[in-house]
Formats: structure tokens, sequence, C-alpha cells
């Protein structure tokens, strides 16, 4: 007896959608520089004077040089909110910056007292408080001893 | 003459118990519908360098029929990392889904490529329109799905304009 197996394939329908996600790497991040006080600041060999928004590439190397006006010192570098500390040749190297940083310097007069601008002299007024002070107690002495009399 | 009506009386006898039988059918017919149903992916999309989390839509199920219990839309979701043309470098990424209790507390479960999300079929024949997952023996129905990346694959990648493909599959299913 023959037996005829015939096989029939249900196609089952299957439908397919899609979702394209992109996106775009940068090859280079936005560095916000601050310079507060006198001085210049070199990023990568570019010297600046003032803040400014910089370009920097991304995954390598920044190297900072410090320049302070004569008379000013370094007070402090804070990089992305983190106080960081410059080399005995006032430089300092940022690694591998991977997003927008900010570096902010802080340059301040060498002097450690404040400034408070008052030139007076001091000995003058030292003098004519001591001569006045005498004056006085012989104008009393003076005073009793004709009282006295 | 006794054994003629003898004989007759026999035979009408005979005729008498015949017994007559009638039958009548009643057809049923139905028509089993293909079944129809608008499936809603996430919009193509630009994402953000940098990027750790973010919500990139929700796949949805509407206008629906021809669906029954046990008769469910199983959609499969397949994706790779991004790549970009020329440049060696990819950026992995996952996908999970965000969902939320009937009591408004929420959970999240990852969906790994081949992953299947399954849109249930009802009695009224449309299938729910969002789907679900189980966790810790509760149930949460999906209002978003997450795009997650991790920070140290951003900063790897070389810079270039890269692209991944989400597909998504569907396919009725009956249990």
């Amino acid at each position: 007896m023959l037996v005829l197996v015939l096989m029939v394939n249900l196609a089952i329908p299957v439908f397919a959608q899609t979702t394209t996600l992109t996106t775009t790497v940068p090859d280079a991040y936005p560095l916000h520089l601050e310079i507060q006080g006198e001085g210049n600041v070199a990023v990568n060999g570019v010297i600046y004077d003032k803040s400014t928004d910089i370009s920097v590439p991304r995954n390598t190397a920044i190297a900072i040089t410090l320049y302070p006006k004569e008379g000013y010192h370094v007070n402090s570098i804070i990089y992305n909110g983190e106080k960081i500390a410059a080399d005995n040749n006032g430089s300092v190297t940022l690694t591998n910056i991977t997003e927008e940083s900010s570096l902010k310097v802080e340059l301040l007069p060498n002097s450690s007292t404040p400034i408070t601008g008052d030139s007076s002299n001091l000995f003058l007024y030292l003098s004519l408080l001591v001569f006045s002070g005498a004056a006085l107690v012989l104008l009393c002495f003076l005073r009793k001893r004709n009282v006295v009399n | 003459m006794k054994k003629v009506i003898t004989l007759a009386l026999a035979l009408l006898m005979v005729c008498s118990m015949s017994i007559t039988a009638f039958a009548a059918t009643t057809t049923l017919t139905t028509t089993v519908p293909e079944a129809t149903y608008t499936l809603n992916i996430p919009a193509n999309q630009e994402i953000p360098f940098g990027t750790t989390e973010t919500s990139i839509g929700n796949v949805t199920v509407t206008e629906s029929n021809g669906f029954a219990v046990g008769k469910n839309l199983e959609v499969t979701v397949t994706y790779d990392a991004f790549t970009a043309t020329g440049i060696t470098t990819e950026i992995p990424y996952k996908l999970s889904l965000y969902g939320n209790k009937s009591s408004g507390s929420m959970e999240t479960t990852d969906l790994a490529t081949g992953d299947i999300v399954t849109f249930r079929g009802k009695t009224n024949g449309t299938v729910e329109e969002k789907t679900v997952f189980e966790y810790a023996n509760d149930e949460y129905t999906v209002s978003k799905i997450m795009f997650v990346a991790s920070s140290e694959d951003w900063g790897k990648a070389l810079a270039g304009e890269y692209s991944t493909t989400i597909t998504f599959t569907a396919e009725v299913v009956a249990e």
C-alpha cells in the first residue's frame, strides 16, 4: 500500500520593524578656563590672559603652565571642583579629558597682609600723643603750684 | 379461511409496527479572522554622547483584533552595540524595561537581545496595549524602555558618527 504523506508548511506571518539610534562621539571637549588675579595661563602652549572657553582634544594629555604676574603667586588650581597642585615650574598636566571640564586658576599678590589703603605716618601721631600728654601734665602741675602760692 | 384471516392480521400487525425516523440538521458557521494589530515602536532618535541612562520610548500594540485568551502577540527584540564605518571602536549598551505596579511602585528588568515581550490576548478579541513582566511575584506594566550605557565605554570610543538598529519582530502565537 502506498502511503503518501503530504506535508503542508503553514507559514506564520512575522513582521519586523526597526528603531535606529544614532550618536556622535566628539573629537574635542570644551574646557572652561577661569583666571582670577593677574597673570597668564598657557594651555598646550597657547597663552590666555583672561577667562575663556577653549576646545581641547579628547583622550589626550593637556599641558597647563601658569605665569603669574610679577608680585603675584599661584594660590590655587581647581580642576572640575577638585584642588590640584602644580610642579615647581608652575606646570600641571591634565590627563585623559573625557568630558566637558572646568579649570580655575587663582593668582594672588605676594603680600600676606591685606592692603587697606591707610598711608598715615604712625611715628608722627605717636610723637604728638606723647608731647600733648606731657604738656597736659605740666599745665596741671603749674596750675596747682599757682593755687598753692 | 381462518388461516387466511390469521395471516392477514399478522401481516397487518407487522406493517403497523414500522417506525419512521426523521432527521433535521442545524449548521453553525464561524469565521476566524486573521489577527490584526498595529505595533508601535520607539522612533529613530539621537542619543547624546555620554548618556548613561535615558528613555527611548515604549513598544505598544493598538487597534488589535482577532485575538483571544491564549492567542498572544510576541515581539522579539534584537540589538547590537553602536558601530561606525571605518572606526574600530564600538559602544556597547543594554536595554531595560521600566514598569509600574498598580500600587505605583516601580521596577526595572533587563531586556537582553533576543528576549521576547508578550502582549496577552483578551476575551474581547484584542491584546493588552502594554506588555508586562514579573518581579518578585508581582506584575509590572511596562511604561518605557531604557537605554543604558557606561561612561567608561563612551570614553573609549573614537570620534565619529555611530549608529545601532533595534529590531522588533512580531508574531501571533497560540499558547
